[in-house]
């Protein structure tokens, strides 16, 4: 039987997608331990768990570290070994991993960037506000305290601001494909033979079964005095589970060049205006950048739409749609942006579509919770201002969920495709890559000249449950 | 067999270690040979579509070990490694145990006596996986340049219209499926299973009691081989992989006291099935390995696992654990230090616990110093699609109709 999730220990960033307006990342850093774990202790009640709310709250607080915060905030090293190996080395050590090559290196990095001792990061605090008064009002009260501490030093802030409409910078619906969790999701274990089932909560938060049916490894620190509150450890009555409740956040600056994307559309569009008669009828713009991403901008998935754009289907729809009968790729894309990072039941061999696949895509999903950053783009110049996507998702092991994906998104081979990589998500930009578009009569090929989004920094950070927040809060 | 498997381990000379390790080092940093490695250079070795020379060291007397896949028989290749690395024979085998030095290695007792000796030392795989059959490495690489040429030709606009135009008039056909297509295909089935059953028996048979009197009689190839520490799965140098599509894996793992038997019946299980069913480019669904062999070594007391394979340790890693954990746990449940395996018939948990199963690998993997493949560019998926076009596409039967139209 699965456990019930506790929601009183879970951040609520984690499983809720909290759909506000406005976002602050504020990236911090502590000169001692004692500086550390006193703002830590004098901000840890207002974090959001993620108990069901009666009523939206005006503003929500979630915090997560990194291990060099982790470490500033005392943990010992034997306790640091039994985090994931990727998050104690740190994306900026993932380079070949993610791709993060020539302009995306991280000696390069704004944020996160190992040859800026002075920038290392600490600590991650999430703040966000229903009005941009409230998130100002909360801000503020935040850098009171930090004032009154001394010791601590906000290295960047980025401030997330989700359109009325939704929209991140290239014109796309956000955040509309994401996993559900069981328990979390009114759809119950009932549906287990459902593949689109709700996922089972280890693949997000630690403490859970997971896809493998297995509990995820959690780190672990000394059963000692203030360590009480955390839960036990099976077999190992001298250690406390330190991650129970807790999860892996990931987080990364993406510049988004939107100048060069809508370039790109206008100048490739016209391309299927002289070849089909039928592709005359659509708006080719607006074609060709749903064929890239398998989504209308709309948000409309060209599974459920695959002619022009219709309105939003519901929710649930919404996500379960299948690409099974469309093995081509003739109406979604196989290298398209929702099909390369979620192939649902497309992923290996024709033999293997259905259940198999869908087995072995839920295993490497992630719950994205990022928003725009930056003024949106008015003129059809570039204008020079920074903006693009502080992409976050949260997942309960890196190497095998995020790292994963972002591997499919830099791989050209990636699941039977040639000389293919993803749209915007891919890092390592080979010479001749193309988007690839399967339709009749010809498949139409189309080079990549340039990434339209650049990698601008990144870190991984573990986000605690609130009981071992408070482990870390409290002095020895 | 058209694609065979020649794994071959020699002992090292003591003291040889180093200067054997820097003229391997060399070849493989630089194994298209356009820098310092003028010696070998696989890709004039037509019949090589993988090859790899690693130094089994860290743990236990320094062995070397030349694995390949490779067109044609063993004698043939032997003689065209002699033909094209001549040079190079002296700087590697030299320095192991038993290699004929001091002869001129243009000569035919050279050939006699270096052919025996690769032969003396090889071992032949318990299981042998091949991701394309039959087909030749220069055939393929004809088949990619189709490809290639294909693809070009369908971006050009003139080319693109002009099939716009003329795909219209062309007939549909209609599709009729024959009568007792359900029937055949169970039938085949059946056929297949007891085919399975038959190579697993007569395999297995060979390989107990056989095999070894071959091997006694020969000497029998040890390594004396010390399982690694833990620790060492965080020594795995990851850097060297990913240069390109494709990467070697090369594990040794110790086998559990008297589990040599029962694995032999697994690994000849597999080496079955690979053979009558998972032979259209997937072994059961997993279709980013290109060859892949388990062998038995040491007297039972090693199982020396090699695979070449596409993208990264942890897609490979990843897709294994999806697909096939049974498999591997049925086959890696008999290695000390495998991560335990649970349920009715024990092939549940073990590598399902995919983080242990990493740590697992990494810390009983070994560096090859050399890796070369013939397809650094492309997946055994693209592969096969290029193979399609090449096995539907007929020159002779395309230039008739064109001249006669
Ligand atoms: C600036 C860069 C990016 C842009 C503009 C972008 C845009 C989009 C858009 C428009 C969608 C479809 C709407 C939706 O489901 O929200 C989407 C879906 C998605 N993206 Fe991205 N994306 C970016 C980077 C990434 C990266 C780096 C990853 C992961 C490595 C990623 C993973 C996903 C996933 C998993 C989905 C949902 C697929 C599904 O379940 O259907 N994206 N993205």
């Amino acid at each position: 039987m699965t456990t019930p999730l506790q929601l009183d220990d879970i951040q609520g960033f984690v499983v809720r997608g909290y759909t506000f307006l406005y976002a602050r990342y504020l990236f911090l850093q502590f000169d001692t331990q004692a500086h550390g774990q006193q703002w830590l202790a004098k901000i840890v009640d207002w974090t959001t768990p993620a108990t069901t709310w009666t009523q939206k709250p005006k503003v929500c607080q979630n915090i997560a570290f990194t291990v060099d915060g982790l470490k500033a905030l005392g943990l010992a090293d034997s306790s640091l070994q039994t985090f994931s190996k990727e998050f104690v080395a740190g994306m900026h050590t993932r380079e070949r991993v993610l791709g993060d090559t020539e302009g995306n290196r991280a000696d390069l990095w704004e944020i996160g960037n190992p040859t800026r001792p002075d920038l290392q990061i600490h600590a991650l605090l999430l703040l966000f506000g229903l009005t941009s008064d409230d998130l100002k009002q909360f801000s503020e009260q935040h850098a009171q305290i930090r004032a009154q501490i001394g010791g601590i030093t906000l290295l960047h802030s980025i401030d997330g601001v989700r359109r009325l409409d939704k929209k991140e910078h290239f014109g796309y619906l956000d955040g509309a494909g994401q996993p559900q969790i069981e328990g979390m999701d009114a759809r119950s274990a009932a549906h287990s033979a459902d593949p689109t089932r709700p996922l089972k909560a280890g693949e997000f938060v630690l403490g859970y079964q997971n896809e493998y049916g297995i509990l995820p490894s959690s780190p672990t620190v000394p059963s000692d005095a203030r360590a009480q509150r955390l839960a036990a450890v099976e077999k190992q009555p001298a250690l406390r589970d330190f991650g129970c409740n807790g999860t892996y956040l990931v987080l990364r600056k993406l510049y988004q060049d939107v100048a060069a994307f809508r370039k790109f559309l206008q100048d490739n569009a016209p391309d299927f205006h002289s070849e089909s008669r039928k592709a005359a009828d659509r708006h080719e713009v607006e074609w060709l950048a749903a064929k890239l991403v398998g989504r209308w901008r709309s948000g409309t998935p060209l599974a459920l739409s695959p002619e022009q754009d219709s309105p939003l289907p519901g929710k649930h729809e919404n996500n379960t749609f299948k690409f099974g009968d469309d093995t081509a790729g003739l109406t979604t894309p196989r290298g398209s942006h929702i099909r390369r990072a979620n192939p649902r039941d497309t992923f290996g061999l024709p033999g293997a579509y259905g259940t198999e696949s869908f087995k072995a895509v839920n295993r490497h999903r992630i719950i994205r919770r990022g928003m725009p950053y930056g003024p949106p783009l008015q003129s059809t110049q570039d204008d020079g201002a920074d903006r693009g996507l502080v992409f976050i998702c949260i997942n309960a092991n890196i190497a095998v969920q995020y790292e994963f994906v972002q591997k499919w998104m830099n791989d050209p081979n990636f699941n039977g495709l040639y000389q293919n990589q993803d749209v915007f998500a891919h890092n390592h930009h080979i010479t001749d890559t193309f988007a690839v578009i399967e339709q009749p009569p010809l498949r139409q090929r189309i080079p990549y000249p340039q990434s339209f989004v650049k990698v601008r920094g990144g870190a991984y950070f573990f986000m605690p449950g609130i009981a071992a927040l408070r482990y870390l809060s409290a002095s020895e | 067999m058209l694609q065979n498997a020649l794994t071959v381990i020699t002992k090292i000379k003591p003291g040889e270690l180093e200067t054997l390790r820097a003229f391997l080092l060399v070849v493989g940093r630089d194994i298209k040979g356009k820098r310092d490695n003028s010696h070998v250079h696989f890709a004039n070795m037509h019949t090589t579509h993988f090859a790899r020379w690693v130094i089994i060291n860290e743990y236990g007397a320094p062995h070397l070990l030349f694995s390949s896949n490779h067109d044609g028989s063993d004698v043939e290749y032997i003689a065209l490694l002699i033909e094209i690395i001549a040079e190079a024979l002296d700087h590697i085998w030299g320095h192991c145990e038993g290699y004929p030095s001091g002869m001129d290695v243009r000569s035919p007792q050279f050939k006699a006596a270096f052919t025996q000796y690769l032969l003396k030392h090889a071992i032949e795989p318990d299981t042998f996986y091949i991701g394309y059959r039959g087909v030749r490495v220069n055939e393929m690489q004809g088949f990619l340049k189709l490809r290639l040429r294909l693809e070009q030709t369908f971006d050009l606009p003139a080319v693109r219209a002009a099939v716009s135009e003329a795909l219209p008039h062309f007939p549909l056909l209609s599709q009729t499926t024959p009568a007792f297509v359900a029937l055949r295909q169970n039938m085949r089935s059946a056929l297949i299973l007891a085919r399975v059953l038959w190579d697993t028996i007569v395999q297995f048979l060979y390989l107990v009691f056989i095999k070894p009197q071959i091997l006694r009689a020969r000497g029998l190839p040890r390594i004396d081989y010390v399982v690694p520490p833990p620790e060492a799965a965080a020594l795995y140098k990851a850097e060297i992989e990913d240069v390109v599509a494709q990467n070697q894996m090369t594990v040794i793992t110790r086998i559990k006291p008297g589990r040599s038997i029962p694995l032999k019946l697994v690994l000849c299980f597999v080496n079955a099935a690979a053979k009558h069913i998972f032979n259209e480019g997937s072994l059961a669904n997993i279709a980013t390995i290109h060859f892949a062999r388990w062998i038995i070594i040491d007297d039972g007391k090693h199982l020396l696992f090699e695979s070449n394979y596409d993208s990264t340790f942890e897609s490979y890693i990843g897709d294994f654990v999806d697909k096939v954990s049974h498999g591997m746990n049925a086959i890696w449940r008999h290695s000390e230090g495998f991560p335990e395996t649970t349920g009715f018939i024990l092939t549940q948990g073990g590598c399902n616990h995919i983080e242990a199963f990493k740590t697992y690998i990494r810390q009983n993997q070994i560096e090859a110093q050399v890796f070369y493949s013939a397809y650094p560019q492309h997946t055994v998926r693209n592969l096969i699609s290029a193979l399609r076009i090449g096995q539907t596409a007929d020159r002779g039967a395309l230039e008739a109709w064109l001249s006669r139209f």
